[in-house]
């Protein structure tokens, strides 16, 4: 079973939904319906007859924002919609990885679907290319998802400071050297 | 005699805009790592609670918060007993949890033997771990039944990780319990395979406090590629339904 990073930009439509009865959430915890969406979500689809899911980093976010916010019946109905429109390109391009989505060029597209939605809310979503972490905020400008790596760097690297301690000296030797070479250091003349 | 005038003039101005820039290029490169490791530490010692010129982060802890909510709730299980109701003062309820927005510090994480004492946020980005432990998001709160995985840098608040042993008890405060975790494993594993694992872990059923920091802890130069994980089981605390 693959696990797919353009589950993302469901992901980021579901909180763009979820978010939508944020200001309004009377309690907290999962509904019967809100637990059926995301067992939709967890299930993830089938592609070339190879089941395709989210990653469990994807899946736990999405509980956890869901704990913490309330979706309605209607809201339910409209992101199982969004959903089913990416599930449907997934499915239509056959895409099994994200290099193919990139490639498919309907990676855009599904991200747009789901800043589209997210709009409405007054929720963000963005999608950096260049580090291709999608993340989605709320209408308070708070992460709430973010596809970015599971486990972080938690060291100080000193690395390029001795590198470029070492460059720095080994040219201010060089420089001395070939001045020296030259006779550029100059002698006092003897009195 | 023109041209030559312009030239010098030209010489003023472009040379020392180019060493300079060049200048600031080298020093920006060569310590970045100091810096940041500067303000990591700077963090632990000057402030206990959080800066006010850091409005990106969010104090929400209260200590004494988790010990009125256990007495509001032994109130409510004397109320319920009289009127013959069932009510567990054991159960926290799910609507007592402030759920803590990224950047928030919603928990204290405290060993007393190894001498851990990091203030717990919720997320895992670069600023947050300069001032504390992160949590990271697709990862449950306490007592909630499901994995629990933090990290933070190996050089401050992570630093005692490297004489925890099996047994050692774990603590994690939050506003709403008191959490108890018992150390069952301290292990070191390549990232690769730390990361490789990392499905396996998030899915699991069972409440896990899963702690973990760049190995070794005093290289300085080179890429870390190791992680020194500590595992723990919880032992105490509400259960949040």
């Amino acid at each position: 079973m693959k696990k797919f990073k353009v589950f993302a930009a469901v992901l980021a439509l579901a909180f763009s939904m979820a978010g939508a009865v944020s200001a309004s959430a009377a309690s907290q915890g999962i509904t019967e319906e809100e637990q059926q969406l995301l067992d939709k979500f967890k299930a993830g689809i089938e592609v070339n007859g190879e089941m395709v899911t989210p990653p469990a980093s994807y899946i736990n976010q999405a509980e956890n924002e869901l704990m913490r916010t309330d979706v309605t019946s209607e809201e339910i109905a409209i992101l199982n919609e969004r959903m089913d429109e990416i599930y449907a390109i997934i499915q239509e391009e056959q895409l099994t990885t994200p290099a193919e989505a990139r490639q498919s060029g309907r990676l855009n597209e599904m991200v747009e679907i789901g800043q589209e939605a997210a709009a409405v809310v007054d929720y963000t979503l963005s999608f950096n290319a260049s580090t291709r972490v999608v993340t989605v905020k709320n209408e308070a400008g708070e992460v709430i998802f973010e596809t970015k790596n599971v486990v972080n760097q938690t060291g100080f690297d000193f690395t390029a400071t001795f590198v470029t301690i070492g460059i720095l000296g080994a040219s201010l030797v060089a420089g001395i050297a070939v001045a020296g070479r030259k006779g550029l250091f100059a002698r006092e003349a003897e009195v | 005699m023109k041209s030559k005038s312009i030239s010098k003039l030209l010489a003023y101005v472009y040379m020392p805009v180019i060493f300079s820039v060049l200048g600031y290029g080298i020093l920006r490169i060569a310590l970045a790592p100091v810096v940041d490791m500067a303000e990591a530490v700077g963090s632990m010692v000057i402030a206990s609670e959080i800066p006010d010129f850091n409005p990106d982060l969010v104090a929400a802890f209260d200590p004494e918060a988790a010990q009125r909510l256990a007495e509001e709730n032994q109130r409510r299980a004397a109320e319920a007993a009289k009127a013959e109701e069932e009510f567990d003062p054991n159960v926290i309820s799910v609507d007592d949890v402030d759920f803590p927005a990224n950047g928030t510090y919603f928990a204290r994480l405290t060993c007393e033997r190894i001498g851990l004492d990091a203030p717990l946020y919720w997320g895992d980005t670069n600023k947050i771990l300069k001032n504390g432990a992160g949590q990271f998001m697709g990862s449950f709160l306490p007592g909630f039944g499901r994995p629990i995985l933090i990290s933070a840098h190996n050089t401050t608040y992570f630093k005692p990780l490297q004489y925890t042993e099996v047994g050692d008890i774990i603590t994690c405060q939050t506003n709403y319990g008191i959490y108890e975790y018992e150390v069952t494993e301290v292990t070191v594993e390549h990232v690769r395979d730390f990361a490789g694992n990392r499905n396996e872990m998030l899915s699991a059923e069972e409440e896990t406090l899963i702690l973990y920091t760049c190995y070794p802890f005093y290289a300085i130069a080179g890429t870390k590629n190791e992680r020194l994980i500590v595992y723990g089981t919880r032992i105490s605390g509400p259960d949040v339904k």
